[in-house]
């Protein structure tokens, strides 16, 4: 293609030296960043202030009618037995003692009662937290076997293996690589779409196209914006992961990030999944561009051509309003018909692809719909951009843009 | 590009139909290398439709189109074109320097050579220091120099000019005129579509006229006068000036002085001699002119523009 290095070398340079392309991929990780900085931060405080609550003594009086509690445990708590209930009662309304907890003889069918003076919202749960806490260790420490006493705090650790027609099958970890297609489509069509829509209206509403079409031919034109375009989200990916990255090298321990190197042993790659997510990502990206691009190239106005961002995002994730149908091996009516329509087959396809609740050959069909579908977006889109630049001020037709022979376009 | 044995455009019976509106029935011309022609004809009567035909823009309905002997394409022939089309712009938040190296390097110029190219461009224009701004913060005089520098970059072989004048103000009119004048110099031949019959008489060595889809008239400047205006006769004369309705109209007349339009086929050397017998008028001049282009402009298009 004749011109295409130049076209792409352009498109991809000016939108890298304007501001408002680097505003629009720092805002979100900086807004992100915010946010979790803000919670982080108001966590931290929380804890911090929690923990001074907590380390405050209070006095206390312990009636116990499960008689498992011990002295050892009443004596470490600074705390006093009662027998009297109304009594202990009226010591803490008095401001006598700080707190009274009363355990009934059938803890398990009866409340536990705390009594306690007033030490503002969060503050106060310290001593429902302290009665719990102080049944429980009397409850465990009544189990003499050190294994039985392990499993009732619950330290057990299960290995489970699913099985499918004879095989042994990971359902979470193969997931997780077919699922990544399905992030990235989201996140190119989110983080591109307006581009998109907007890359050929310039043209139109600045009266360009036809010096440039006698420099080179409208297909040219339009793979070298498609191609400038997957440059431009392949740097905002690349923008976006980097400082994630570099925080979770030498930034982890200190912000209390997860460990995941265990977590991508977990992951699973199968030839199958990735390949028709992979097929997916690609015929939904060029379904989707030659959408864009038409609708950008039929409309007079790139404020027009933004109005139709919402209406086809809303199509591509109306999928979604079906997410139990979409877990389900049996497919559905709907979801076939999801699967097969082309505006919802990727979204569709790809998270049925992840759940696995799709045969291989319905996937394949499904792919095959889907990229035919692209190439005829694409199509269409170059011929739109033909013949609507040349229209300017108009708003095309649908007739006209199915009928080129009357409306004189030439396919280059 | 050049190809000796072929004109450098050709257009032969070349019709284009709009669903059912013939806009085009069956025109053919050429044009020379190193001419400077006019494509005239009213508003909408099909120049700008011949234009993107001859340029790829539209399919033809029947005909052919050629530039050099072949069809159009970017490739090739594209690389020595300057186009100024009647719609015109360029990307107006770039910088001008950009815009300039990107339309260079798209007619094949390196990118060094465009960006050398645009800057002395610049400088003649005198708008070496907006180099770096945007198109949009010049004014549109400026951004109309700009749109010049675009068309003639790497010394066009044809230049083809749909209504250049259209928005230009009278400096940068003066500037497209000389830049027109100096590409032909250096060889190129120029298509200027226009209806302003000053700048075709004053530029042009042919033209055609088109009407209905056709060519109404089409030669060098004074066949289409001879052919088509015909002549008229300035007299300046003392006496009494006496009609002879056989041999010419009085279009205007006073005291001393009169417009006279031959009768078809009459010559103004037969009407000298008639007015040269009478005895009570004595000729002072007797000058043959042709019209101009406007007026032979307005007499083929005058009702068309009156129901415009």
């Amino acid at each position: 293609m004749h011109n295409l290095f130049t076209v792409i070398q352009f498109e991809l340079i000016r939108t890298l030296k304007k501001p408002s392309f680097w505003i629009s991929v720092l805002a979100t990780p900086a807004l992100l960043a915010f946010i979790f900085g803000i919670i982080i931060f108001s966590q931290k405080t929380s804890d911090a202030t929690q923990a001074e609550i907590n380390k405050k003594p209070f006095s206390l009086i312990v009636m116990d009618e499960t008689k498992l509690i011990s002295d050892t445990s009443i004596k470490q708590l600074n705390a006093t037995r009662a027998d009297n209930k109304q009594l202990a009662i009226n010591k803490v309304s008095s401001a006598e003692v700080d707190a009274f907890f009363y355990y009934p003889k059938d803890a398990v069918k009866n409340q536990i009662e705390v009594y306690n003076k007033n030490d503002g919202l969060t503050a106060n749960d310290k001593y429902t937290l302290v009665a719990k806490n102080l049944l429980i260790s009397a409850s465990t420490n009544a189990i003499d076997a050190p294994e039985l006493l392990s499993i009732a705090k619950g330290n057990i650790n299960v290995n489970q293996k699913s099985y499918e027609k004879g095989k042994e099958i990971n359902l979470v970890g193969s997931m997780i690589a077919p699922a990544i297609f399905l992030v990235i489509f989201y996140s190119v069509i989110v983080l591109l779409g307006n581009q998109m829509l907007a890359s050929t209206t310039e043209e139109k509403e600045n009266r360009v196209t036809e010096m440039l079409l006698t420099s080179l031919s409208s297909k040219t034109l339009i793979v070298g914006k498609i191609a400038s375009l997957v440059a431009l989200g392949f740097i905002q990916i690349i923008t976006i992961l980097t400082p994630v990255v570099f925080v979770y090298l030498f930034a982890r321990e200190r912000l209390n990030i997860p460990d995941i190197s265990n977590f991508t042993q977990v992951i699973t790659i199968e030839f199958w999944p990735v390949f028709i997510g992979a097929g997916l990502l690609v015929s939904g990206f060029l379904l989707f561009t030659g959408l864009l691009v038409g609708i950008g190239a039929a409309s007079p106005t790139a404020k027009e051509a933004n109005s139709f961002f919402g209406v086809i995002i809303l199509i591509m994730f109306i999928p979604f309003y079906f997410f139990s149908l979409l877990m389900s091996p049996e497919p559905s009516i709907v979801i076939s018909i999801l699967s097969y329509f082309p505006l919802t087959a990727p979204v569709t396809l790809m998270t049925r692809n992840a759940f696995g609740t799709i045969g291989i050959n319905e996937a394949l069909i499904g792919l095959a719909v889907v990229f035919i579908s692209g190439v005829v977006a694409i199509n269409i889109a170059i011929q739109i951009f033909r013949y609507g630049t040349l229209e300017y001020s108009k708003r095309l037709s649908l007739r006209s843009i199915f009928k080129p022979k009357n409306n004189v376009i030439k396919s280059k | 590009m050049s190809n000796n044995k072929s004109p450098l455009v050709s257009i032969k019976n070349f019709r284009m139909d709009f669903d059912k509106t013939t806009v085009i029935k069956d025109l053919s011309f050429s044009v020379e290398a190193g001419e400077i022609f006019g494509f005239l004809g009213s508003n909408g009567c099909g120049k700008t439709t011949t234009i993107r035909a001859l340029l790829g823009l539209y399919e033809p309905t029947g005909g052919s189109l050629l530039i050099n002997g072949k069809k159009f394409n970017p490739r090739n022939t594209g690389r020595r074109l300057g186009y100024l089309p009647e719609e015109r712009g360029l990307y107006k938040k770039e910088p001008v320097i950009d815009i300039m190296t990107y339309f260079g390097k798209l007619k094949g110029m390196k990118s060094n050579e465009a960006k050398k190219w645009s800057l002395d461009y610049l400088d003649r224009v005198e708008l070496s220091d907006k180099s770096k701004i945007r198109l949009d913060k010049l004014s549109g005089g400026q951004q109309q120099k700009v749109q010049l520098g675009v068309t003639v970059m790497n010394n066009p072989e044809l230049l083809i000019l749909d209504e250049p004048t259209k928005g230009f103000d009278p400096v940068n009119r003066r500037l497209l005129m000389d830049i027109i004048e100096e590409q032909n110099k250096k060889g190129a031949g120029v298509i200027m579509v226009t209806h302003q019959m000053e700048e075709v008489e004053r530029l042009c060595n042919r033209a055609i006229l088109l009407k209905d889809g056709k060519a109404e008239a089409y030669g060098t400047i004074d066949d289409i006068k001879d052919n088509f205006g015909g002549q008229r006769i300035i007299l300046r004369y003392k006496g009494k000036l006496q009609s002879r309705p056989n041999f010419f109209q009085i279009k205007e007349q006073d005291t001393s002085y009169a417009e006279l339009i031959p009768k078809p086929n009459v010559d103004p050397q037969r009407i000298l001699r008639e007015l040269a017998i009478c005895g009570n008028l004595q000729i002072t001049t007797f000058d043959i002119q042709k019209p101009s282009l406007d007026e032979i402009f307005v007499s083929i298009y005058g009702e068309e523009v009156k129901h415009a």
